[in-house]
């Protein structure tokens, strides 16, 4: 019944997969429903600019906001594994998204939280060279920014 | 799956479960060059969800700017030991992966 589903609502390829049958046939209570690649967002990761991926996330111009924490180093040791963590202070954040300016696509990631969970992401990125890196909060369906400068010895998107 | 393999933890911190994954993929960028100087494909992790007792706790889409070997913490509230947390992700091929865990103490 499950793997029928999966029929109707994925594409063939991904049904197809020995992955997708496992995922189809494990404890169906607890796990996440069958994941589409669809639900991407194509122009925002394709967007070579800051600017243009900001735009793609769709919610207008980001205010200034100092209710964002950025925890990266200030000096990245390692370009190709970059630790940040992001808190939202912000009421009612649902989303983030996280822009690197001078990589060759900017938006690294996304994530949308469900209720209960905190506004809070723990993450490694990858940081080309030196520029500024972004937190975009998505609260209320209005956009907060805040962002953070940062040197790269070893850049990492080789 | 040969490239792949995901590890999921999940641990009660005062009243707020904290989640931790770590997933073995290569989150190739399409620019690298392997050692015949032959640019190695773009492959990587687009979307991962987490639930929490089958109820999504965290909706992600990833470019290949996440590092290789990716690594994800999140937290979240009314979670108790015994709970099932499970992540799933799927990449840019079309290969996927599930793990589940319970909320230790």
């Amino acid at each position: 019944m499950k793997r029928r589903l999966l029929l109707q609502g994925g594409s063939a390829a991904f049904v197809l997969a020995a992955p997708a049958l496992r995922l189809a046939f494990a404890q169906p209570s607890a796990l996440p429903s069958a994941l589409s690649a669809a639900d991407w967002n194509k122009a925002g990761f394709e967007a070579k600019t800051a600017a243009e991926a900001i735009r793609q996330l769709g919610a207008g111009t980001p205010a200034s906001s100092k209710d964002i924490l950025i925890e990266i180093q200030d000096v990245i040791e390692n370009g190709a594994r970059t630790r940040i963590e992001v808190t939202s202070r912000i009421p009612d954040t649902r989303a983030l998204s996280i822009v690197t300016d001078r990589n060759p696509y900017p938006l690294a990631a996304t994530f949308t939280f469900g209720e209960g969970t905190e506004p809070y992401v723990s993450t490694l990125i990858k940081v080309a060279e030196s520029g500024t890196v972004r937190v975009i909060v998505n609260a209320g369906g209005r956009l907060y920014a805040t962002s953070r400068d940062v040197k790269t010895t070893i850049g990492g998107c080789g | 799956m040969a490239e792949a393999s995901t590890r999921i933890t999940a641990r009660m911190r005062q009243d707020v479960a904290d989640i931790r994954a770590l997933v073995m993929h290569p989150m190739e960028t399409g620019n690298r060059r392997d050692a015949k100087n032959q640019l190695v494909p773009l492959h990587f992790i687009q979307r991962v969800q987490v639930t929490h007792n089958g109820r999504i706790v965290l909706d992600a889409q990833w470019s290949q700017a996440i590092a290789r070997d990716p690594f994800l913490g999140i937290r979240v509230r009314g979670a108790k030991p015994g709970d099932k947390v499970a992540l799933a992700w799927v990449d840019n091929r079309g290969a996927r992966e599930s793990v589940e865990t319970v909320v230790a103490a």
